[in-house]
């Protein structure tokens, strides 16, 4: 009776599976799959929060990596993976506007401001849901790509490095882009009563 | 806040801090309105993803290719034709559908507009949306992309049964053309319904924005697009930007 196998390396189960890994071993729909797990999300709130409209982003989301799966042998490496699927949600939430607007469909606000519903959340609550409320309308007014600069920004936590990777735009102009924003922001926020932002 | 309080340099030491140079004699209270900006932003709900688009992604790539598309980018459904807080929160369509599904759909619709046009009466329908669409001209050739080159022409073309106002602005938000009823373009009228057609020089890079402005008479343009924006929501006027285009 031969000898038993060695047991493979103890690996603990809520380890992140590195993409990476799985596509230079051939497996193509086991990367597209990790990255879905470690990046979905972020494409998710972003798609979402550029669209304005939720509905739109989940099929932009499906979009975002069935590009990847078709694209991922061509990605090699010089930017995160994080940096390479924003770029194509950047892209593909451009490309969903632009259909958007041939279809003359007006998002619905609804559709994006579903999850706050004052009727529900404890009294404590709503003057953040309100401020928050208040935020998101004031980021919906930016040029589009103003919002993704400061959503990637501060929302996503990108360092302007990975940015210009992914808005095909310098760092420095990005910078300039952010550093008009934010008044901006300020000012649209007292315009709505919170003069204390 | 009051105006008298804003401080007029907040850009510049921003964009200071953006690049990481020193800002140290900025006064601690302007930095700290910033900062709890910032902090916002950072806050905002996470919104989940919807339940089951992981498999729904895996189905569409195991899913046969359909004749004469390249990928399986063509198994995904087109977007509703309206979006809606229902259909965002309701199930979504599975993204896999074999041929049969695809002539049903399609006799479906037919159908759909066949009794449609037999049941609706008539009657005197509500303003439409207005249709803006651009183009960008190069000499004789003319292209829908939005990527454009300096000395190229951004045309605007745009369809509204009410008056309708569209203003283009430049990189920094500056105002390049404006199109109103009386003014900037050239309008072709029939009954109600108008065509406006806008042509723009585009003199140097950055991103052009194209914003329709409906649903009232807008006010006299100000500085720069922030500001009519600001104006057109005082206003209750609706701006909706309907087109950017990269001057390259």
């Amino acid at each position: 009776m031969p000898p038993p196998l060695p047991e493979p390396p103890a690996v603990p189960d809520n380890a992140p599976v590195d993409p990476l890994a799985l596509l230079a071993r051939g497996d193509r729909k086991g990367a597209i799959t990790a990255l879905m797990d470690q990046h979905g999300s972020t494409v998710f709130n972003f798609c979402s929060r550029f669209l304005v409209d939720r509905a739109l982003a989940e099929d932009v989301l499906q979009q975002v990596f069935l590009n990847a799966y078709r694209d991922i042998h061509r990605f090699e490496g010089r930017s995160s993976p994080r940096t390479w699927l924003l770029r194509i949600a950047v892209h593909r939430c451009q490309d969903a506007i632009k259909a958007r607007n041939r279809q003359r469909v007006d998002a619905d606000p609804d559709a994006i401001h579903d999850a706050v519903d004052p009727g529900r959340i404890p009294d404590e609550h709503v003057e953040k849901s309100r401020l928050v409320r208040a935020l998101e309308e004031c980021l919906e007014a930016l040029p589009r790509d103003v919002r993704a600069t400061v959503l990637l920004r501060f929302h996503s936590g990108f360092s302007y490095r990975e940015m210009a990777g992914s808005l095909d735009a310098s760092a420095e102009a990005l910078q300039a882009r952010v550093s008009r924003a934010l008044p901006a922001l300020r000012r649209c926020l007292e315009d709505k009563g919170w003069a204390n932002v | 806040m009051s105006d008298s309080d804003r401080d007029p340099d907040d850009e510049d030491w921003l964009l200071a801090r953006e690049r990481g140079d020193d800002i140290s004699h900025v006064s601690p209270q302007a930095r700290a309105r910033y900062d709890q900006l910032d902090q916002l932003i950072a806050a905002l709900p996470d919104r989940p993803p919807p339940a089951g688009w992981k498999q729904r992604v895996l189905d569409a790539l195991d899913a046969p290719t359909p004749r004469g598309s390249s990928d399986a980018l063509e198994a995904l459904p087109r977007s509703p034709p309206t979006s809606t807080a229902a259909a965002a929160r309701g199930s979504r369509t599975p993204i896999v559908r074999g041929w049969r599904a695809w002539i049903l759909a399609a006799g479906g619709a037919v159908a759909g507009i066949l009794i449609l046009q037999l049941v609706i009466p008539r009657a005197k329908q509500a303003p439409a949306e207005p249709i803006v669409t651009t183009e960008v001209r190069r000499g004789e050739i003319v292209h829908r992309g939005d990527d454009a080159s300096v000395g190229d022409t951004l045309v605007v073309h745009a369809q509204a049964d009410q008056p309708i106002e569209l203003r283009v602005y430049g990189d920094g938000g500056e105002p390049m053309a404006r199109c109103t009823d009386t003014q900037g373009c050239t309008i072709e009228r029939g009954g109600a319904e108008r065509r406006y057609t806008l042509e723009v020089p585009l003199p140097a890079r950055g991103d052009v924005l194209t914003v329709l402005f409906s649903g009232g008479a807008m006010t006299e343009p100000r500085k720069d697009l922030e500001a009519d924006l600001a104006a057109a929501r005082n206003a209750r006027i609706d701006a909706r930007q309907v087109a950017v285009v990269h001057v390259r």
